[in-house]
């Protein structure tokens, strides 16, 4: 085979390229005066090409484009081929499709692709994003078999895309249609990056505990910098004025950047969805109450009224399920009956009438429901993106800038550095456990205390643990002997039958898949343990000063050599004040009073170091270089403690 | 054998689709007529089905009986156990594999299993991509089995004969397959009936006949009252209908919700539900347990309803959990008002052997007495109410409610700890189940053997006529005590079978209407 690439130049301009390829096997060549040398037909044909461009007529060759102006590629290209095929040799067209689905939950005949229209071409400047927006239908089965064939899917991907314009008539926004406009790469990375400082700021208030007035507290004023976002209310022209809109739009098209960024892992995509939804519904408080109902209007969601015979008949029941209401309010507001499924959360915490299957809401209660409506759509839209994700057409522009994105989403709770935990020359085998355990937290102390006691623990109080166990750096056979020699009641049989699997698997040794199971689970996090699987019956782990009584966490306390009065009015405050975190800080402040004046002075800790704990792990390290004094000195602990 | 059923397997997806749509159709006639004289017929039925099911699958194991016979006339039960009694030695092991072996293939009811998971006569992918996991004799654990048909089950079952096996939930794709999957969010659990589970050991606190794994009549009755009142949530409150509730084997039940609603909730929904059903709360530090909101929520008001009868007799007669220094202890440290608290703690240090139902009357007594100027009345009923709550309500495994993957032992299946089936319980006899009268799979044995031979018996009395006048087998279940639970489970699935029978008709018809 032969393979020729022709280009053609105008000075500094080149006006052509292609790839011409001949079997050399069966090309005709023509002799040249000495017989020795020959032209092949190829050459010939290159050579009347390339003429056909020098020898073109001004109007053959049509307007020069500059490499600049906006280029309506449709036009130029049905209208004037040659144009067209000058004005792209002279750019480099980069074709990105951001895909974006629509949400599958809509009637399922009507379900798109719609390609995010950024087709970003470069230019000398920069980047120039003109819209070459593709609708691709998915699904085809749907179609009328009799009129399948009439279908010609190259008109169909070049004819002009029909979106409808969003005009944002309401201040908030459902996000479920994508974005279709045009925006320059800047605004892509600007906006995304102001959204993403939100959200960050509201993961940090719900990982610090704030109450909800403090949250929104703190959110509103970097909302008004980073996102404003107002109501119609706020311009005399209402919903038409440009900066409003402007805004709104923002708000749209970084909501849909960042669902691209995130949408890649499953941690990531909870944890998008969990802050989006916080900042959905600090926003839906924060409406205007007229503007909030005309937009909850417009949702068109399925709620069945009440009847007014009905009501009054299970008056007493909607009074004792539903809390906070007044007698009054049972014939004023309006109460929809809606499918259980619909209001998780009040289910879950008995705070709705129930009847067959339905629930009685009160209207005042919708906000639940509009969140519940907003979640769902933020996951289906998720679990979307991520499947479209590797399809995503795409060179290496936006990919950075996605990666960059989801790595800033800074993670301070999910895992603990390996270095963090490691402490640097210490060996700690099962045997020494015993002896750690006074620079144990509360939590794990608690633990350690029971499974001395009564020989053992259940289920999570063993995974709490053993995963604390491994985070200090105990190995994988020294756990087993820890919780071989902590079980002694039972037989090594039992041990190995029922036991030895979930150590192992907690390590990451056995189960699931090799390659993605990693190193196991990473030790919890207070959050993880606050949150989730509150102790039950016989159980002892979670958190103490969340999950005790208050009589029994200060005699624990006390059982554990805290007995200073100050501290413990101290703790108890916090703990009715619902920040267990602060007064877990407490106990250790006090416990390290001295060790923590020195390092302070001395300036051997760094201060990210003597920042608030919120991981056990920090805990117990904090807590053992102090003791042993050897604190920050130490080769590699220095790089470990910037990092935590 | 063993080989045929691994021809089975591998057939293609599509090849074996083709392949049981026979069977469905005879099934279908079949079941109709079940339906139709619902149970008498049913003793004919394995021996018309047993033809077909051979010429189907071209096959000759006579295991594909559904309910084989011993007495079967024909002589084709070389592969059941011989018809000579089984000699089973009272004190043999429950697992003894021979026993295991005889029960599955005599006594286990592996069609109406099979409907009751696929939802349908006709095979569909509810139970084709339903996850089950053997725990075989060795204690190995098999997870993610998946078998097309309740027959090809039985087969497995037969040929690796487990100890026990559990069910789990219906795969996006078929279990089997899950690592040959291209992407691995393509295998996900996508329905599974609603599951709780009850369990004696977590009453450990508050009972005073048993502990641990032990159970008597005094504390089963904490089963009963939960029973009560979780299905009464369940049908009332969240409109379930086809609830069925299975002993445990053990010291405890479990509930299976099939209602499609049900079915098809996915984890954050079961966590609600679980989290609406849950009163009791905390951990052994915790302190009170029952904190409720005033005014009671009307779920609980009526559970308290159905409580209190039990609060008298079964708690504080039979349980007398204040009894002890440290039950009383307990007691008091409920109650609100110190100096109430004071005045019943000398009342009863003064006599030290008061029964818990005269500690509870005293406490009254003594608030009327005016032992407290700062007593408040509804304190203390809402206290008192608080208390029975703690001491009666349902104590739910929650977690294992709250995950769709979780999976659960199936019913009928040996518990080998005590060899009794996990045989459904009747709720229209629910105050007279007990859980120490459900037959053993030993006893079950036995009485298939007693039954024939007195049949023999009888039969030859009558000059052997007997075997050919009524031309009609008896199923092996039927000549035991286990008669009465499968059929309470034939007719719970029929009725399930039905609704759900219902809710296509209607689908179809309303699409019909979109149509045109």
């Amino acid at each position: 085979m032969k393979k020729r690439v022709l280009c053609v130049y105008d000075g500094p301009r080149r006006l052509w390229k292609d790839d011409m390829m001949l079997d050399s096997e069966h090309e005709v060549r023509m002799r040249t005066g000495n017989g020795e040398s020959y032209v092949t037909d190829l050459d010939v044909e290159t050579v009347k090409r390339a003429e056909a461009f020098h020898n073109a007529t001004e109007e053959e060759k049509g307007p020069w484009v500059e490499a600049d102006a906006q280029v309506d590629i449709e036009t130029l290209m049905f209208s004037d081929p040659n144009a067209f095929s000058r004005a792209f040799s002279e750019r480099v067209s980069l074709n990105i499709r951001a895909v974006l689905r629509r949400s599958s939950t809509d009637a399922g005949s009507q379900s798109f692709n719609l390609c995010f229209p950024l087709a970003i071409e470069e230019t000398e400047r920069g980047y120039a994003c003109t819209g070459l927006p593709t609708m691709i239908r998915q699904d085809y089965n749907r179609i009328d078999p009799k009129r399948r064939s009439t279908l010609d899917y190259k008109k169909k991907q070049f004819a002009s895309a029909t979106f409808k314009v969003p005009d944002y008539p309401h201040r908030l926004n459902l996000y479920r249609l994508p974005p279709t406009a045009e925006i320059t790469l800047e605004q892509f990375e600007q906006w995304a990056i102001d959204r993403l400082r939100i959200l960050a700021e509201l993961e940090a208030c719900s990982f610090r505990n704030k109450t909800h007035a403090e949250t929104a507290a703190h959110i509103n004023p970097l909302l008004q910098k980073w996102l404003p976002l107002r109501s119609n209310t706020s311009s005399f022209s209402g919903a038409q004025d440009e900066s409003v809109i402007l805004e709104r739009q923002k708000d749209h098209y970084s909501h849909f950047i960042l669902r691209l960024a995130f949408s890649s892992t499953e941690d990531l995509r909870r944890r998008f969805s969990r802050v989006e939804a916080a900042l959905f519904k600090l926003r839906f408080q924060n409406d205007d109450s007229r503007e909030r109902q005309a937009f909850v209007e417009s949702l068109d969601l399925d709620w069945e009224m009440v009847p007014d015979e009905e009501r009054r008949q299970l008056a007493l029941d909607l009074l004792n399920a539903t809390p906070g209401l007044r007698r009054q309010e049972i014939d004023d507001g309006g109460w929809f009956k809606v499918d259980f499924e619909t209001v998780p959360e009040l289910v879950e915490s008995r705070r709705v009438l129930l009847k067959a299957g339905k629930a009685y809401v009160p209207a005042r209660e919708q906000m639940s429901m509009v969140l519940e409506g907003f979640s769902a759509n933020l996951e289906d839209g998720l679990e979307a993106a991520a499947r479209a994700l590797p399809r995503l057409d795409e060179d290496d522009r936006l990919t950075p800038i996605l990666n960059h994105l989801s790595k800033n989403f800074a993670t301070p709770d999910s895992t603990l550095a390996d270095s963090d935990s490691a402490l640097t020359g210490a060996h700690f085998n099962a045997g020494s456990v015993d002896l750690l355990s006074q620079h144990f937290p509360l939590c794990m102390r608690n633990l350690h205390l029971n499974l001395r006691k009564n020989s053992h623990l259940k289920h999570f109080g063993r995974l709490q643990y053993t995963l604390f166990l491994k985070g200090i750096g105990l190995s994988l056979e020294e756990c087993l002997i820890f919780w071989r020699h902590s079980f002694k009641l039972i037989t090594d049989e039992t041990f190995n039958k029922e036991y030895r699997y979930n150590v192992r698997h907690a390590h990451g040794d056995v189960g699931g898949d090799a390659i993605r199971r990693g190193r196991g689970y990473s030790p919890f996090s207070c959050q993880k343990i606050l949150t989730e699987h509150p102790p039950g019956t016989g159980e002892s782990h979670g958190c103490p000063y969340r999950h005790f009584s208050l009589d029994n966490l200060l005699s624990l306390l006390q059982a554990t050599g805290v007995n200073d009065r100050d501290l413990l009015r101290g703790v108890k405050e916090d703990v009715e004040r619902k920040r267990y975190h602060i007064g877990c800080n407490r106990v250790f402040d006090w416990a390290h009073k001295a060790q923590l004046k020195r390092v302070k002075e001395d300036g051997s800790w760094p201060a990210a170091e003597l920042d608030t704990i919120v991981h056990p792990n920090t805990y117990f390290k904090r807590s053992y270089l102090l003791s042993s004094g050897r604190s920050a000195h130490l080769p590699g602990t220095d790089a470990d403690m910037t990092e935590a | 054998m063993p080989h045929s059923t691994i021809a089975e397997q591998e057939l293609p997806p599509d090849q074996m689709e083709e392949d049981t749509d026979l069977p469905d159709a005879t099934i279908t006639k079949d079941e109709h007529i079940d339906g139709e004289s619902d149970s008498g017929t049913l003793t004919d039925g394995p021996q018309k089905q047993d033809v077909k099911l051979e010429d189907l699958f071209n096959d000759e194991d006579s295991d594909d009986e559904e309910f084989p016979s011993s007495s079967a006339p024909d002589g084709k039960v070389e592969s059941s156990p011989p018809a000579a009694p089984v000699q089973v030695a009272p004190a043999a092991k429950y697992t003894d594999p021979e026993i295991m072996l005889a029960f599955y293939q005599r006594l286990f009811p592996f069609r109406y299993l099979f409907q009751w998971l696929n939802h349908a006569i006709k095979p569909s992918n509810d139970f084709a991509h339903r996850e089950f996991a053997f725990t075989l004799q060795s204690d190995a654990y098999l997870r993610y089995q998946s078998f097309m048909t309740g027959d090809l089950l039985r087969k497995q079952v037969l040929q690796q004969n487990p100890s026990r096996f559990e069910i789990g939930p219906v795969y996006s794709a078929n279990p089997r397959d899950r690592k040959t999957l291209r992407k691995a969010t393509a295998f996900r659990p996508i329905a599974k009936e609603l599951v709780f589970d009850l369990d004696l050991t977590d009453y450990d606190e508050i009972r005073t006949c048993c502990d641990k794994a032990n159970i008597c009549h005094k504390c089963w009755s904490f089963v009963t009252m939960a029973i009560k009142v979780v299905d009464a949530a369940l049908r009332e409150d969240f409109g379930f209908e086809h609830i069925m509730w299975v002993y445990s084997g053990r010291r405890g039940a479990h509930a299976w919700i099939s209602d499609k609603r049900a079915r098809n909730m996915d984890d954050s929904r079961r966590k609600a539900l679980a989290g609406y059903l849950e009163v009791v709360k905390g951990g052994s530090q915790s302190g009170k347990k029952v904190n409720v909101r005033r005014p009671l929520h009307p779920h609980l008001a009526r559970s308290l309803e159905i409580l209190k009868p039990y609060f008298g007799h079964e708690i504080l007669e039979e349980q007398d959990p204040f009894a002890s220094d440290k039950g009383s202890e307990r007691l008091l440290s409920l109650l609100p008002d110190a100096a109430l608290v004071a005045a019943l703690r000398k009342k009863w240090d003064a006599a030290p052997n008061r029964t818990s139902t005269y500690k509870w009357a005293d406490i009254d007594s003594v608030a009327k007495s005016g032992a407290s100027k700062t007593l408040d009345g509804k304190a203390l009923l809402e206290a008192k109410q608080d208390i029975v709550l703690e001491y009666t309500y349902p104590r739910l495994d929650v977690e294992v409610s709250k995950k769709q993957i979780h999976l659960l032992k199936s019913p009928f299946v040996i518990h080998p700890g005590t060899g009794r089936v996990c045989v459904p319980i009747n709720l229209s006899k629910l105050e007279k189940f007990d859980p120490l009268g459900v037959p053993t799979v030993t006893e079950l044995l036995g009485e298939i053997d007693e039954y024939d031979s007195t049949t023999m018996k009888t039969e030859e009395d009558d000059g052997g006529d007997g075997k050919e006048g009524g031309g009609k087998v008896t199923a092996d279940y039927e000549k035991t005590s286990l008669k009465p639970y499968v059929e309470y489970f034939k007719t719970y699935v029929a009725s399930l079978l039905k609704a759900e029978k219902g809710a296509v008709v209607k689908r179809e018809r309303e699409e019909d209407g979109m149509e045109f």
